[in-house]
């Protein structure tokens, strides 16, 4: 015989189950806009969150999808808050 | 799914091609993948013509090409091929789309 018969040629690949897994949603690039001494001007948004990682500070404010964003012109601040809290505020520039 | 490609050219047959996975069971367990094994692998030991063709067995791809034109006893073979994979189809459907062209 010129060929050999393997009855399983048409098979699926060997031991490969499969799954039903395997879908994920794109990233939605949450975290920190600003750096902390940056100046952001009103409005500028500052952190991308889902609920309160991080608190809003002074000229704060949150969004409905819990962003913060700045109220007024100034620098940025990153603060503690008791033992493990964190938050942002925004304090105006000094006049000159 | 397995798919048969069948190409005619004239009166006879120009190509032949059986590719794909028929996914009817696990590996091991697959009742369709191995009818249509045996009956392409068988068909292509009665092959007469030995010259006549080039012929290419893969892992889920086995592909006949006539260089030449085919002699009676072959073409029987072939034909006899060709009904036993649409009897599969017919009783598996899912499992296997064959399809023809004339040229």
């Amino acid at each position: 015989m010129k060929f050999v018969l393997n009855l399983q040629l048409f098979a699926s690949k060997k031991g490969v189950g499969s799954t039903k897994n395997g879908r994920d949603s794109a990233g939605r690039r949450l975290g920190a806009k600003v750096g902390d001494g940056q100046v952001v001007t009103a409005g500028s948004i500052l952190y991308r969150q889902r609920g309160s990682k991080v608190l809003a500070g002074k000229n704060v404010m949150k969004g409905g999808d819990d962003t913060l964003f700045a109220t007024i012109a100034g620098t940025v601040k990153f603060e503690r808050v008791g033992r493990s809290g964190k938050q942002i505020s925004v304090y105006a520039a000094e006049a000159k | 799914m397995i798919k048969v490609e069948i190409n005619y050219k004239g009166h006879g047959l120009d190509s032949l091609r059986v590719k794909g996975h028929a996914n009817s069971g696990p590996y091991g367990h697959d009742l369709v993948c191995a009818a249509v094994s045996a009956v392409t692998i068988g068909a292509l030991n009665a092959l007469e013509q030995e010259d006549a063709y080039d012929i290419d067995i893969d892992e889920g791809d086995v592909k006949l090409v006539a260089n030449k034109p085919i002699e009676e006893h072959d073409m029987t073979v072939i034909e006899t091929l060709i009904i036993q994979l649409k009897t599969i189809e017919t009783s598996y459907k899912g499992t296997i789309d064959i399809k023809e062209r004339k040229d």
